[in-house]
């Protein structure tokens, strides 16, 4: 069944850009690796000595041991960074892309050319009058967000808007879907005027419990969906944690010998 | 040398054309006419003399023209200069003491000096002020290699007929650190009696309808900072959108502790601690022993889990569905405010930032971007943008705002430029209050290089030198070498205000179920059964042990918070110099509280009364006196919180009273299903001029310096800034009478056309805003 359905598969050529992802995947992935890599240098800090008094008047010299610090929340190269780094890269969009590329070329503090230019048509747009076919074709383009497609899915997402590969493919199901309910309410309310009873076609006692349903659904699944990540980041920085705990105490072994 | 020959000959000619041109009212000018100050020469001498203290004005005549630094056309000044770039690697000639990252006044200004070998000081576009020398006026760039820069300056120089200088508007007061004092504008006459009712308008605010609201929460801003960057030409758009177009609430005053998520609690809430529950940004859990770690990315949802739990409103449950954010100090993951919210400020973070884990570095900027789409949702009607940059930025510079940060809030005027700008793109400007608040204020680096604050470790010279204990704090655990794992306290933070947390009566005891009274922390047994008072301890020890007694006036902590009884905290500052405050519920419901100074307290003893010498200095202070007539009687009786603020606003410590023991008291729901805030046992503030942060800290290979910081009692850290704008308030207007942060919400609700009372915040509306005042 599912070797029939790929038959007929409706891309006849396959992208430019598609086969250079591969090779891009595995360039990042080299070079979280190095990054990884260079994350690990350490630090070994001796704590001052606390002098304290004893309770016969005298005075005693508390000693600390030496402590190695592999951690460096500050540099870029730390392994919790270079993760976020990492997964950031997936969010870069076109018009970010872009925009670097103009602001190296003009002269003067960063413009955001194209994310400006993006944003003042935006503002144009809102300054329609305010009716249904606005809102609704507003409603729509919003919804889909285009501007925020991610580098790294232009292919997938010009061939398959919705895939899980496309940028923020989640939530953009949640803003269509609420898209489609604004529309529907919408025409719903359009309708209205062509029949004698008040109010919209079909009236809210019947769409009301549709729409909260919708709604419920819709905060369930980003909850889940959010709820998810967290768990996902905060575990993978306990893994890293750990790991620095390790190299921390394999760096402390060999600088004992060393001292020895 | 030509150039200089050039400027001479420019600079008399322009004089001998313009003599003759003053009227008589106006100052005086010593040489009517432009004098032109080359950018490329450190000094050039105006030929003036000026007597000393005789009033001086020197002000940018050619607005326009602009001194090209390094010849580069992305980097053109004015004379009032820049915050924004600095090219330089050498300290600046007007701050040659400080690192030129770490500069209060703006680079590339035109500074002046008199005689050549006088000390430089600030001039801008504009100074006013007596001359601070008797000599030749030199005028120059502030600029330590000016020799590569093109163009010049152009000013006007004049003296002023001897008398009182009335400093007019825009004026700058002498470079000084404060302000010049605004007057508060006339309040308008009252309506005749003899006015026919029907045309006398009811007073009171009159919010327009629709109205949004934009709070820009400015984390750690100091408002004399603002105001002088302002004055200076800094903030053009704080300046048109809070100075001159809304109004400042002066005398506005934080929670104690003057620490981040208190505040904010209470900004979002308009409740006190004992209401909301936030007390504490780190603390042991004592139901499964984890550190909680409010900020951390672990936490972070735990403490609007806790306040939700508690049955507490917030801004985004008053108006939900209607309120937008992005990052905020805490917020709860629901679909009307982060979850969505989370993914698209995600991704907006790493378009603006370029790379993920240089969104904190550049926060604002994120946070600014993110609010731009707010701002363009229809949708969101009250917006709070959280801008922690000037927070961060302060605590890890030395001079603070005082010094490498005000490039931080220099941008924080931008941010606000973008939002406004988008607002009216929107059109929702018009309809929009603009609310610019910070949490706190800051302490540190305004007095010059000694007040740079420093560290005291609170870690190891009072929980390992005197308990012997290992400890827990928000860097790490700080091991004391042969005492045994389980013996363990905790310490919360690392501001100018820390809450220890003891186990109780015992070092060894591991009982962390409730805090300590007084009675139990006065008589604490170590770990080799000698007992200590670990209040006098924590309040005047060191590692080498009692240092105040000494007399030492230089002392890192300023005084010790704790708990005597269910209504009672006890404030010690030594044995000698102590302070009961005790609340009683009024027949009305609210709370009044009651300054008791004592000495050498003991539980069940009857102490002697003070009437000199108190903790807080009330009963010696003028400002005290004078607004509560006799200092003595008036303590001796309860007062709620409003009374104590107004007698204490002019004080070192404003509103502390009622908040001190507010902060140890739990008013809140006590069932199963709403959490007991954690309470320290004892909270520690520190004194001006030091932090609370280990000198050494293990957890991180490159910890950063120390700067100014927050969370103590006095006015330099709990002052916040308060300035308000939009249709139907008060502009150009700074309102003295003195509020708190637990105000800005009722305000907010009234804005938002809704009736704040009944509504069951600690708030009240801050009424003197609005133009037609009740």
């Amino acid at each position: 069944m599912s070797q029939a359905r790929r038959a007929p598969h409706r891309r006849s050529r396959p992208h430019p850009l598609r086969g250079a992802i591969p090779t891009i995947l595995r360039a990042i992935a080299l070079a979280a690796l190095l990054s990884t890599g260079a994350g690990c240098g350490y630090r070994v800090v001796q704590p001052d000595p606390l002098v304290i008094p004893t309770i016969d008047g005298g005075m005693r010299v508390v000693t600390y041991p030496a402590c190695v610090v592999a951690h460096s929340s500050e540099s870029f190269w730390d392994p919790h960074q270079v993760k976020d780094n990492l997964v950031g890269l997936l969010e870069v969009d076109i018009v970010h892309a872009v925009d670097l590329g103009a602001d190296a070329l003009i002269p003067g503090p960063d413009r955001r050319p194209v994310d400006g230019g993006v944003e003042w048509l935006k503002n144009q747009y809102s300054r329609l009058p305010d009716c249904a076919p606005v809102r609704i074709v507003g409603g729509l383009f919003g919804a889909l967000g285009i501007e925020k497609t991610t580098l790294i899915y232009i292919p997938e997402t010009i061939e398959e808007p919705l895939s899980a590969g496309s940028y923020l493919a989640y939530t953009r199901v949640v803003y269509l879907t609420d898209w489609v309910q604004e529309t529907v309410g919408e025409v719903n309310a359009a309708a209205g005027y062509l029949v004698p009873w008040e109010g919209p076609f079909v009236p809210r006692a019947a769409t009301a419990p549709v729409n909260r349903a919708v709604d419920w659904a819709q905060e369930g699944a980003i909850k889940l969906y959010v709820y998810v990540a967290h768990k996902i980041n905060v575990f993978v920085d306990e893994v890293i944690d750990r790991c620095e705990r390790a190299w921390g105490r394999v760096v402390r072994v060999f600088a004992r010998r060393r001292r020895d | 040398m030509k150039h200089l020959l050039l400027a001479t000959a420019l600079a008399g000619a322009l004089c001998l054309a313009g003599a003759g041109c003053t009227g008589r009212d106006a100052p005086i000018p010593v040489e009517p006419g432009t004098f032109v100050v080359p950018g490329d020469f450190a000094w050039v001498s105006t030929g003036l003399t000026v007597e000393r203290g005789r009033g001086m004005i020197i002000e940018e005549s050619a607005p326009g023209s602009r001194v090209l630094v390094d010849g580069s056309r992305r980097q053109a000044v004015g004379a009032r200069g820049t915050y924004l770039f600095d090219a330089e690697s050498r300290p600046y000639p007007l701050e040659p003491g400080r690192a030129h990252d770490d500069r209060r006044y703006p680079a590339y200004c035109l500074i002046g000096r008199i005689a050549p070998d006088g000390a430089p000081f600030h001039v801008g576009s504009r100074f006013q002020g007596p001359a601070p020398d008797s000599g030749e006026l030199l005028l120059g760039i502030n600029d330590p290699s000016p020799r590569r820069n093109r163009g010049a300056f152009h000013c006007r120089i004049s003296v002023e007929e001897p008398g009182p200088v009335a400093p007019g508007p825009g004026s700058e007061p002498q470079s000084g650190p404060e302000p010049a004092s605004h007057q508060e504008t006339p309040k308008p006459a009252p309506p005749s009696e003899d006015e026919p009712l029907a045309t006398r308008r009811q007073p009171g605010p009159r919010p327009v309808p629709d109205a949004n609201v934009v709070i820009l929460f400015v984390d750690g801003l100091r408002p004399d900072v603002v105001v002088e960057m302002a004055r200076w030409g800094h903030m053009p758009n704080f300046n048109g959108l809070f100075l001159e177009g809304g109004a400042w609430v002066r005398n506005s005053f934080t929670v104690q502790p003057s620490l981040t998520l208190t505040s904010y609690a209470s900004i979002v809430t308009g409740l006190y601690a004992n209401h909301h529950g936030v007390k504490m940004q780190c603390y042991p859990d004592t139901a499964t022993g984890a550190f909680v770690e409010g900020t951390g990315p672990r936490d972070f949802l735990r403490f609007a889990d806790e306040v939700g739990k508690r049955g507490v409103l917030t801004v985004y449950d008053r108006f939900s569905g209607r309120f937008g954010s992005g990052a905020l100090p805490f917020k709860p993951l629901r679909a009307d405010i982060m979850e969505l919210n989370m993914v698209e400020w995600l991704h907006r973070g790493i378009n603006t930032a370029n790379y993920a884990s240089a969104i904190r570095t550049r926060m604002d900027e994120v946070q600014t971007r993110f609010a731009l789409d707010l701002a363009s949702s229809p949708k969101v009607r009250v917006m709070l943008v959280w801008l922690p940059r000037t927070d961060s930025s302060s605590e890890h510079t030395p001079h603070g705002q005082f010094g490498g940060t005000r490039a931080t809030v220099a941008r924080v005027d931008e941010c606000i430029g973008k939002i406004v700008a988008q607002l009216k793109a929107r059109r929702r400007f018009e309809r929009t209050y603009f609310i610019l608040a910070s949490d706190h204020g800051h302490s540190g680096g305004e007095g010059g290089e000694e007040t740079v604050n420093r560290r005291f470790d609170v870690e190891r010279e009072l929980f390992h030198a005197h308990l012997h204990m290992n400890v827990r704090s928000m860097w790490h655990r700080f091991d004391f070498p042969g005492a045994p794992a389980a013996r363990l306290g905790y310490v919360s933070d690392s501001d100018g205000a820390v809450g220890i947390f003891l186990p109780r009566r015992h070092v060894d005891s591991g009982d962390f179920s409730a805090p300590g009274d007084f009675a139990e922390l006065a008589d604490y047994e170590l770990a080799d059964g000698r007992r200590v008072n670990a209040v006098e301890l924590f309040a005047e020890h060191s590692a080498l042990g009692r240092r105040r007694a000494k007399g030492g006036s230089d002392w890192p902590v300023d005084f010790a918070v704790v708990r005597v009884d269910a209504d009672t905290v006890l404030l010690h500052r030594t044995a000698g110099c102590q302070a009961l405050i005790h609340a009683r519920r009024a027949a009305d419901g609210t709370l009044e509280f009651q300054y008791r100074p004592v000495r050498d307290f003991a539980p069940g003893r009857e102490s002697e009364p003070v009437a000199s010498g108190d903790p807080l200095g009330y009963l010696d202070n003028a400002a005290f006196r004078a607004a509560v007539g006799d200092a003595s009687a008036w303590i001796g009786a309860h007062h709620d919180g409003r009374e104590w603020l107004r007698a204490t606003c002019d004080t070192e410590y404003p509103a502390c009273v009622d908040t001190l023991n507010l902060y140890f008291r739990w008013d809140g729901p006590v069932d199963a299903g709403s959490p007991v805030p954690p309470q320290p046992s004892i909270l520690l503030f520190a004194a001006k001029g030091w932090a609370f942060e280990p000198k050494q800290k293990l957890g991180d290979r490159d910890a950063p310096g120390i700067g100014s910081r927050h969370g103590m009692a006095f006015r330099e850290a709990t002052n916040h800034s308060l300035f308000i704008s939009g249709p139907g308030i008060r502009r150009g207007a700074v309102v003295t009478a003195p509020h708190r942060i637990v105000d800005i919400m009722p305000t907010v609700l009234e804005m938002m056309g809704r009736d704040p009372a009944g509504s069951g915040m600690d708030g009240r509306p801050i009424r003197e805003i609005w133009e037609d005042r009740p």
